[in-house]
């Protein structure tokens, strides 16, 4: 498990302007070069939310990483994401 | 000496400056109503300097190089974020650092064995941004920003966040400076934010945890605040550790206002005041 490096990239799409725009382009150029195992690099590259939080990201990255891909919070983002997440369990995030 | 006169916790919701402004819905108005009785009750006890003290939310400290409690030093207090201003419509805030009390803090920290990180280079994020714009939109008061880590594992048990507390009141007590100094701290109940509980907070642990509040029972509070326990509540519960650090602040004893703004969608607002009476000792 690689979890620094998924982390780090949902914390550089939310928080870094160049990088939510390249991943918005092409995902995988954000992933090229990272330490990332198989499974790690499919869910970032297709940005599955529910994946990605069952790898054990931190749950509030994601969720930052997700609301800049939205753009600005709305109740209905979080209505859809908390959807996407309907029935997963909480995971050990330690890295 | 420098002399205590405020102990308050100010919730940070992003959606509350916003909500506050024309309230959806009830829960809200009794929030809008209590922004508005801590903002006159700071203006009386008129503060020199507010030492704020909130979470970074992964904003600028990240897995990295992760503080667990840092004092900041900047010139200017400065933020909220871009990215969160553009997110949530948040105004900013921009006033100047008090850095001798910011200095005091760090050595009389160390002197008490607490090893606060220092940072001269920081931006504050809206955990500090909405509950000073709440309290003081006039932005006319130095601030001094105490970062804490409720986010990334590992994070200190309750009873350090609370002896940080009794180290940031000893060293404003023993502080030698005409000043008068307000804390304000910023705090989670039950947040499920990011994780499946986004939209579902835990009402009766949230009723059982606010009656431990305003009894304050500090023991109790302190022992169900592990970094651990709170996750397995909501994945931003940690948030709670912060009250701990209001307990320590006060010298244990019950706050005397309190209100929590309830949401049945999502996570409620905590706000509580101690009287300067009750800081002293004196009965409330």
């Amino acid at each position: 498990m690689s979890l620094y490096q998924v982390n780090r990239v949902l914390w550089e799409v939310a928080k870094q302007p160049d990088v939510t725009a390249r991943y918005q382009a092409d995902p995988a150029s954000v992933l090229a070069g990272r330490d990332l195992e198989p499974a790690e690099h499919a869910a970032l590259e297709r940005g599955e939310i529910r994946a990605i939080f069952d790898l054990g990201a931190h749950p509030f990255l994601l969720y930052n990483f997700a609301l800049r891909r939205n753009g600005r919070f709305t109740m209905e983002f979080l209505a859809d994401y908390a959807g996407q997440l309907e029935g997963a369990k909480l995971v050990d995030i330690t890295t | 000496m420098a002399e205590l006169v405020d102990v308050m916790v100010v919730p940070h919701d992003p959606t509350l400056p916003g909500w506050v402004q024309d309230p959806p819905w009830p829960f809200i108005e009794g929030a809008r109503d209590e922004v508005q009785a801590l903002r006159s009750r700071l203006a009386e006890a008129a503060p020199d300097v507010i030492v704020m003290v909130g979470s970074d939310h992964f904003s600028q400290f990240f897995l990295d190089a992760m503080p667990a409690f840092l004092v900041a030093k900047p010139t200017r207090v400065r933020g909220p974020f871009p990215d969160e201003a553009a997110g949530f419509g948040l105004e900013p805030y921009d006033v100047p650092c008090d850095r001798a009390l910011a200095r005091a803090l760090l050595r009389g920290g160390m002197e008490r064995d607490v090893d606060f990180a220092a940072s001269d280079d920081v931006v504050v994020d809206h955990a500090f941004t909405i509950p000073l714009n709440f309290i003081r939109p006039e932005q006319d008061i130095p601030v001094v920003p105490v970062f804490t880590n409720v986010m990334a594992p590992p994070v200190p048990p309750g009873r350090r966040f609370h002896r940080v507390g009794e180290v940031i009141r000893e060293v404003i007590e023993a502080y030698d400076a005409d000043q008068r100094v307000a804390v304000v701290t910023t705090a989670h109940m039950s947040n499920g934010v990011g994780g499946p509980n986004s939209l579902r907070p835990n009402p009766e642990w949230d009723r059982r945890m606010w009656e431990l509040i305003e009894a304050g029972a500090v023991q109790e509070i302190v022992e169900a605040a592990t970094f651990e326990q709170l996750y397995a509540i909501g994945s931003n519960t940690a948030g709670f550790l912060n009250f701990c650090l209001a307990f320590g602040v006060a010298g244990g004893v019950a706050p005397t206002r309190s209100h929590f703004a309830a949401n049945p969608q999502g996570p409620g607002n905590a706000f509580l005041a101690w009287d300067v009476a009750a800081l002293s000792g004196a009965p409330a």
